[in-house]
């Protein structure tokens, strides 16, 4: 599969002297679903920015699909690349969520023709058609969400980035949000989040990547999440379900549960073999 | 804007249906011309004026008196302090110690006056707010050709006015929640240091949260140019009224009409 994103030895520096990223390299191909995890300080979010061209590289390089990100094409890389900031409230600042959500659109200069539908088929795509006309300030935090959401999405980016997703959402709200992930997954789209939420890692992305201090400590599929090494150097956790079967005794399968549905297969192999 | 608000604006008297653009005029008009009225009679005349379209309209007068509450606590501040320092014909006087305290009925005036203008001009703006709602008076500004930067300053200026509102009240609570007294005296030395603290602290992250704002606005292509560009064509429905223009004229002549007869010193 064809890479969309290629990080090449990539160093960043704050102006205050913090050294945030410290040699990454990274690929990221067309249509997966990539988890970034990583404890906080790690550097998750300011190589987020260099996706969307809002940090550009101060050493080595980052490509997007076929742009190398730099100031001269960090306009178009922004068309490409969508970016949902983890608070809502510093994405939306318009008088109605219809507003907000033509912003993106209109700075890309479409026709008012074209930015009415991607409007209404943003608004649809995150189920909010009813809240259009809306001043912003009055919804729910999960509400803001999809809001900050639908604003990337009328720009019909091909790789989306998510900035801690999940973080204070309430269990219907996580609910949702994964199913509008799914269903962008679907649609093609390259999706990204950075997250210290092993569990959602687990259950959802295809590839994880772990970051500490500024490098990347370990990619893979989901199997990296059981490394105790991994865990320990990233100061991250197991997913519960891993946590609960290491508990268990060795029942000689290998397979390793991480999800909920991986887990219940299991306890139901186990019964059907013990019967 | 507050729900307060928004739920008057909803309403629809014949001047909420008027035209934007010229309400706005017309409360900067009369806004103009009452600040610069000399006699405390033109302007309890115009004051009054403006009370009367509120009733008309439907505007609660008791919300709206607890809303100013700020514009009376100034006149109190002013009619405190002007008679005091304004030279004139004394009225009252005490002596403290050495020192003499004089009250001037110039002062009073001159009290009674500024405080009459700042509630004509505040009146005008709420009867702006009441009737028009504040996505349709940024729509009234880009229509007038206000800079687009001036829009985008109001527009960001509300919205995050209630976001710094947000984070305000989450942080008087996480006070209260180790045991911290709200009504104590603001003049404990304390009580100040801990004021001092919340403000510093809230500028830090208002300066936090504008740069994540800016970021975001890149994020989604802003290069500094106005977005409002479906506002600038006018089309022909949102083309002025003969009757906007009429209602227009008559609230600026009403208000210039006292101008005339204070100037003709028939009030005054």
């Amino acid at each position: 599969m064809v890479n969309c994103i290629e990080v090449r030895d990539l160093f960043f520096s704050y102006e205050e002297g913090t050294q945030a990223l410290k040699g990454i390299n990274l690929d990221i191909k067309k249509n997966s679903r990539v988890a970034i995890l990583g404890p906080n300080g790690a550097g998750k979010s300011t190589l987020l920015l260099h996706f969307n061209a809002l940090n550009l590289p101060q050493t080595g390089k980052v490509r997007v699909e076929d742009l190398e990100v730099s100031k001269k094409t960090e306009k178009i890389v922004r068309t490409k690349v969508g970016m949902v900031f983890q608070d809502p409230d510093d994405q939306i600042f318009s008088m109605t969520v219809r507003e907000d959500v033509s912003f993106g659109p209109l700075n890309m200069g479409l026709s008012s023709e074209e930015v009415v539908v991607r409007v209404e088929s943003a608004l649809r795509a995150v189920r909010i058609e009813d809240l259009a006309d809306k001043a912003p300030y009055h919804l729910s935090y999960g509400q803001k969400k999809r809001v900050a959401i639908a604003g990337v999405l009328a720009m019909r980016p091909d790789i989306i980035i998510f900035d801690e997703p999940f973080a204070y959402l309430d269990p219907r709200g996580k609910k949702g949000l994964l199913q509008i992930l799914g269903d962008l997954s679907e649609e093609g789209k390259t999706i990204v989040i950075a997250t210290h939420d092993v569990d959602l890692a687990a259950e959802w992305a295809d590839k994880i990547v772990v970051i500490q201090e500024g490098k990347v400590l370990a990619e893979g599929d989901k199997g990296i999440l059981i490394d105790p090494y991994i865990i320990e150097q990233a100061d991250l956790d197991f997913p519960t379900v891993a946590k609960i079967f290491k508990e268990l005794p060795e029942d000689g399968d290998f397979f390793f549960p991480m999800t909920i549905e991986e887990a219940v297969s299991k306890i139901k192999r186990i019964i059907r073999r013990n019967n | 804007m507050n729900i307060f608000f928004e739920q008057l604006s909803s309403k629809q008297t014949s001047i909420h249906k008027l035209d934007t653009r010229v309400k706005i005029i017309s409360v900067v008009g009369f806004i103009f011309i009452s600040s610069s009225l000399q006699s405390i009679l033109g302007l309890a005349v115009g004051t009054t004026f403006i009370m009367i379209i509120l009733k008309a309209v439907g505007t609660p007068f008791s919300p709206i008196v607890q809303r100013l509450a700020w514009v009376f606590l100034f006149g109190g501040a002013l009619i405190l302090v002007f008679p005091f320092i304004t030279p004139g014909r004394e009225i009252s006087s005490w002596e403290v110690g050495n020192l003499s305290i004089t009250a001037t009925q110039e002062g009073i005036d001159k009290a009674i006056l500024l405080f009459l203008r700042l509630l004509s001009a505040v009146l005008a703006v709420t009867l702006l707010n009441a009737t028009t709602s504040f996505r349709e008076i940024i729509n009234g500004f880009r229509k007038l050709h206000m800079p687009a930067i001036l829009v985008g300053i109001i527009e960001f200026t509300v919205r995050y006015f209630f976001v710094l509102g947000e984070e305000l009240t989450r942080m008087k609570l996480a006070r209260r929640a180790r045991a911290y007294d709200l009504n104590q005296s603001i003049f404990n030395r304390k009580a100040l240091k801990t004021i001092a603290q919340v403000i510093a602290v809230l500028f830090i992250r208002s300066m936090g949260r504008a740069e994540r704002v800016y970021f975001a606005m890149l994020a989604r292509g802003y290069g500094g140019e106005s977005y409002g560009k479906e506002h600038q064509a006018i089309k022909r429905r949102e083309r002025v009224q003969i009757a906007d223009i009429l209602w227009g004229i008559g609230f600026v002549c009403f208000t210039l009409s006292i101008k005339l007869l204070e100037a003709g010193g028939f009030i005054g």
